[in-house]
């Protein structure tokens, strides 16, 4: 290589430490360092654990002599190539031409990757250092993966975004962006994927997913408003929530998705088991909402209360056996299917239970309910409503 | 730890900012070292001479980007390590990707100062910021970090064949970019 071919390498190469910082560290922030295939093996070696030990303790002596090391221009801006050690220096002036590059083990990943699919919509939230997934935009993935970095910054919430139409959003100093939700069924997506980074979803971006099959909820969500799943029509492929075993706020038992903190089922599907161990005490609102397949539902003891619809518009669900544990029970089944209806408390509990409850109204076809010592005679007043029943309790808190 | 609060062990010169810095960044900076150096003891040097620094610069220097920070002091203090004990890898890629890069230009482009290499790398973050997010990381894993196409497609998960195509297109982009900034004799015809 003559001298000039070699100077021209040695400039060109250098001007890429002239790349903006926020550009450079927004590529490293997203490499991942603990997934190394071997062709990555000199990397892959594990440091001494006390190796920063003996470091530090260089560093405490080299002050201690108030000696001072020549090497502060080795970093930032100091480095740059006019200045400092190693400034762009050692870029093949003495070495030997390639010839070939390392063969390399080339594996596919199974993880979600760090971009997400395709056509998903983002923002940067106003605190300006992390951004929220607002729209499937032009997804056309059969499994989408939502992004768990835009722009550099970490995508910490998924936002419905009907709440955010018509806002004016930067997206840096030269773009902004007027919101417009999707309108939308996104027919393609059978599988959502929400990151790790993710901590809060509103559930109504999930809902947009009509024909959603699956959904998996990474280590980081901490908070879920409203409820899995709306759409009679096209939501009836929904089956199945994963959860990473490493969220602290969320698992899944029986298929049923339950929020640690409350105890409260969050979701469940027709084949869901509500869990006897104690880890449900609560059935929230909406969780069994349309489930087609759901013949019967059995709760069991230590349930103490069940949200508004929980188990409405079943048209397949004709059982129920309810735990003498239940407190408080809201409009939970409008269901026009039910001949069954067990309770395992007392005819007294019953009375007591219904007091206060909009448990059901006239045109739900069941008129009797077994109790632990007797059956009680459902009655309706002239408004369709169930005697016994008033003080109703409209308690349509979106977390319930 | 966040970054900030790393950099305030610094001003403290509390010992922990090294420990906490090596395990908030040491993957990485073995990850980047590791593209550059041939052994792992080339890697350890080159790691522990950054953190070494880093006490030592850390006041009065006060970055306002750390993982950029470090990224750079990693990267250029392993291309000297590289060059003072003779371990740049040898026929390995990140050869082969500057000449990829390189291809831009016209052969008889010399960049005559830093001035000019500055100049050009101002070219090339105004394009990175218009190229969009993916491209952009691909183009810098590629050519800032020297990572391979079977490395970048394990870190996107895309394929081999759009991590190709987006340098391609970027590169090109960055040859017309380079004519408009009035470089036109640059680049290659």
């Amino acid at each position: 290589m003559d001298l000039k071919m070699k100077l021209r390498k040695r400039r060109m190469l250098e001007s890429l430490d002239y790349i903006d910082d926020d550009l450079i560290s927004g590529t490293l922030r997203k490499i991942k360092t603990d997934n190394l295939s071997t062709a990555e093996a000199v990397m892959t070696w594990k440091t001494p654990l006390k190796h920063w030990k003996r470091l530090a303790a260089m560093a405490a002596c080299a002050l201690l002599l108030g000696a001072i090391i020549p090497v502060v221009s080795l970093v930032s801006r100091n480095m740059r190539p006019s200045d400092g050690i190693g400034a762009g220096e050692g870029i093949g002036e003495e070495q030997t031409e390639p010839e070939v590059e390392a063969t390399e083990i080339i594996e596919e990943t199974e993880a979600p990757n760090v971009y997400g699919s395709e056509g998903i919509r983002y923002m940067i939230n106003e605190d300006g250092v992390t951004a929220s997934m607002i729209g499937w935009g032009e997804c056309k993935d059969e499994t989408a993966y939502v992004a768990s970095v835009y722009e550099g910054l970490p995508v910490t919430k998924m936002i419905f975004i009907e709440q955010l139409e018509g806002q004016l959003f930067w997206l840096d100093e030269e773009r902004s962006e007027t919101i417009q939700p999707d309108h939308f069924t996104f027919p393609d997506i059978k599988h959502v994927v929400i990151p790790d980074s993710i901590e809060y979803v509103d559930a109504g971006v999930i809902n947009q997913c009509d024909y959603m099959e699956t959904l998996h909820i990474g280590a980081g969500v901490d908070q879920i408003d409203g409820t899995f799943y709306y759409n009679l029509e096209r939501g009836r492929n929904f089956s199945k929530i994963t959860v990473d075993p490493e969220n602290q706020y969320y698992t899944v038992k029986g298929n049923c998705l339950i929020r640690i903190a409350d105890k409260r089922l969050v979701c469940g599907f027709a084949d869901s088991v509500i869990p006897d161990d104690g880890s449900v005490v609560a059935i929230g609102q909406l969780a069994f909402f349309n489930k087609p397949g759901l013949t019967s539902v059995v709760v069991p003891e230590g349930v103490v209360k069940l949200g508004n619809n929980a188990f409405a518009s079943n048209q397949d669900l004709v059982s129920v056996s309810l735990p003498s544990t239940i407190e408080k029970m809201d409009d939970s089944f409008g269901c026009d299917s039910v001949t069954e209806f067990k309770y395992a408390g007392t005819v007294e509990q019953w009375n007591q239970l219904i007091n206060g409850s909009y448990t059901w109204t006239s045109h739900t076809p069941l008129r009797q309910v077994t109790c632990s010592d007797g059956v009680v005679e459902l009655e309706f007043d002239i408004f369709g409503f169930l005697v016994g029943a008033f003080d109703y309790d409209f308690d349509y808190n979106i977390n319930n | 730890m966040d970054d900030k609060k790393i950099i305030e062990l610094f001003f403290a010169r509390d010992e922990r900012a090294i420990g906490e810095t090596e395990k908030k960044y040491g993957a990485l900076c073995r990850y980047i070292a590791g593209n550059i150096l041939a052994s792992r003891e080339d890697v350890d040097e080159c790691v522990s001479d950054v953190l070494l620094a880093l006490w030592n610069a850390i006041p009065p220097e006060d970055p306002s980007d750390f993982c950029a920070y470090i990224g750079r002091a990693v990267r250029n203090r392993a291309y000297a390590v590289s060059r003072d004990a003779n371990t740049w890898k040898r026929g390995g890629r990140v050869t082969v990707v500057g000449e990829e890069f390189m291809s831009t230009l016209d052969d008889g482009t010399d960049l005559a100062s830093d001035f000019e290499a500055k100049r050009m790398g101002e070219v090339i973050s105004n394009l990175l910021r218009r190229v969009g997010e993916t491209n952009k990381d691909i183009f810098i894993m590629r050519y800032w970090l020297g990572m391979s196409h079977a490395q970048i497609m394990k870190q996107t998960g895309f394929s081999e064949g759009k991590i190709k195509m987006s340098l391609k297109r970027t590169r090109e982009k960055l040859a017309e970019a380079l004519r408009k900034e009035g470089f036109a004799e640059w680049i290659s015809k």
